[in-house]
């Protein structure tokens, strides 16, 4: 459904993407990770075109996102949810209001729906009795969780979130993953997650990819991505103290719970 | 693509020529860029009063815009008023012609003074706002949300500003005018014992509808670009708080220098005639 082919991204004199490319197909739940800075979030912006790359193509389907413009660009970008990596809420704009701006700009709805919908996302995320405080007056994981609720409020069909659980108590990021992994199956919505999470991440993923020095280190499924004897991959599961052993019985203790 | 969040060139280790040239390049495209955001910002203009919400945003800018810079510009225009009166009033008494007080004092003020310090009071006070508030957007992804959403960032953020700006800006240059000419009345009768009456008439029989008319209409044209050049550099916001600064600084500077520069010449277009 997406694809990147050989994505190149030069920001001065600094390299910060070099010849990435790989493909998420429709109704997956692609996780994205790699250490600090090494472009993660940049990757997803050029998904979406707020980027363009200095090399190299993106697709939607048999669309290109590189090189879209005007009004083909806002098609394209009516078909994505993305929860940014800050919340980017707006600050003038009530939590409620922040997260009714999509329904309002993109879609005809009467405003007692909206305003249904909006209070139904705030439920999801457990932000319904901060719907009328100001972006500035909510803690950063709540900010996070409110974008989370605004990426996900209308349908669309793929959603990117920029590490949705950093930032929040281990049981709030366990709802999240939750929810995450719910919307996924319910609506058959592509994800994309960029996390620090790894072990949440190999449990609710189809494929793991990892980036380092700007470059794919791997693109697998968690279960080949555990097993693999890749230098970095093995420093980042350590890092991480996850040992094929120990994923097996968490993915039993996970798939009980389902 | 209004919002480039990157240099538009690299000019890392390229000789210090080629710097210059790129320089040149930028600003060749910023004012591109400045004349494409404004046209966009203009035609959304009508859009503005069709929603309620938008309605509220623009009217909640032309309280920021006019309201909120009343104490300045009263400051401002009283004082240009008053020094404008006893600088032009004490030359004056040297030739016995104090009775011309009012009319040097109300010809500057309608026709220079008043529209370059409302311009100068709104660019530090309102414009100077703006870019900061822009690119704190910029800089923490909102501008980059509002797009996703298929939010047109001009149509959203930029139309209700400069929309109140250019609204605003032709009334506060009038306001600042009428306290000028009364500051420098009030300096005439205590200072230099030019009597208020007389002073008045003086001024009110010297001013004609056009210079108001090229005073307000200068003032307009402050208002829109002080708009568009606070817009234009928040947008180009780059490098995270430092770049918030940076550009919050350059749209004080340019819009500083464009009002003179623009008040110069539309005061050539309409005065010197051949
Ligand atoms: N607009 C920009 N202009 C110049 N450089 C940029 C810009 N945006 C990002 N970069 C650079 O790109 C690199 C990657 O940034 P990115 O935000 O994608 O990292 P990340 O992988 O998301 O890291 P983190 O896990 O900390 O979020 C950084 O070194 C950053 O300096
Ligand atoms: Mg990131």
């Amino acid at each position: 459904m997406i694809r990147c082919e050989n994505l190149t991204k030069i920001f001065g004199d600094s390299v910060v993407l070099d010849n990435v490319s790989f493909s998420v197909s429709k109704g997956e739940i692609f996780s994205i990770v790699g250490p600090s800075g090494t472009g993660k979030s940049v990757t997803l912006k050029h998904l979406v075109g707020l980027f363009r790359p200095t090399s190299g193509k993106v697709f939607l389907q048999d669309e290109e996102v590189s090189s879209a413009s005007g009004k083909k660009l806002e098609k394209i970008r009516e078909r994505f949810g993305y929860l940014f990596q800050g919340g980017a809420l707006l600050g003038w704009l009530s939590v409620a209001e922040n997260v009714a701006l999509p329904l309002k700009e993109l879609t005809r709805l009467k405003e007692d729906e909206i305003n249904r919908q909006v209070m139904d996302a705030l439920d999801a995320v457990g932000l319904k009795d901060a719907a009328d405080l100001f972006p500035a007056e909510i803690s950063g994981g709540m900010q996070k969780r409110a974008g989370l609720a605004r990426a996900i409020v209308r349908k669309c069909d793929i959603v990117l979130y920029d590490e949705p659980t950093s930032g929040l108590d281990p049981v709030t990021a366990i709802t999240i993953n939750n929810l995450i992994k719910r919307i996924n199956k319910e609506r058959g919505i592509t994800s994309i997650v960029v996390t620090h999470d790894l072990a949440n991440a190999l449990l609710f993923s189809d494929r793991i990819m990892m980036i380092k020095d700007s470059k794919v280190v791997i693109n697998a499924t968690p279960d080949e991505f555990v097993a693999s004897a890749n230098k970095d991959v093995q420093e980042f599961l350590d890092a991480q103290f996850i040992t094929e052993e120990s994923y097996k019985r968490m993915k039993v203790e996970y798939e009980k719970k389902q | 693509m209004v919002v480039t969040r990157e240099s538009v060139f690299n000019k890392n280790g390229k000789s210090f020529f080629k710097v210059i040239l790129l320089q040149m390049c930028e600003m060749f495209a910023a004012i591109g860029m400045s004349v494409i955001m404004m046209c966009e910002a203009l035609s959304a203009f009508p859009l503005l009063f069709f929603k309620k919400d938008s309605r509220k945003n623009v009217f909640s800018q032309m309280y920021i815009v006019g309201i909120r810079t009343l104490p300045v510009i009263t400051v401002v225009g009283l004082f240009t008023g008053m020094i404008l009166g006893l600088q032009v009033g004490l030359a004056l008494t040297k030739f016995n012609q104090e009775s011309f007080l009012g009319a040097a004092v109300m010809l500057s003020l309608i026709r220079e003074m008043a529209p370059f310090v409302t311009g100068i009071c709104l660019s530090a006070c309102v414009g100077s706002a703006i870019a900061a508030e822009l690119g704190t957007m910029v800089v923490n992804d909102e501008v980059a949300a509002l797009e996703i959403m298929s939010i047109s960032p001009v149509r959203y953020l930029v139309a209700p500003r400069l929309g109140a700006l250019a609204v605003m800006s032709p009334f506060l240059a009038f306001y600042a005018c009428v306290l000028g000419v009364v500051g420098g009345g009030l300096i005439g009768w205590t200072q230099l014992a030019v009597p208020f009456r007389q002073y008045m008439v003086s001024a009110m029989s010297i001013a004609l509808p056009k210079d108001l008319f090229v005073g307000l209409f200068k003032s307009l044209i402050f208002g829109i670009v002080i708009g568009v050049v606070s817009s234009r550099e928040g947008f180009s916001t780059k490098l995270g708080a430092t770049g918030v600064g940076k550009a919050t600084q350059r749209s004080v500077i340019i819009s500083f220098l464009l009002i003179l520069v623009l008040g110069y010449m539309v005061t050539r277009a309409f005065y010197l005639e051949f």
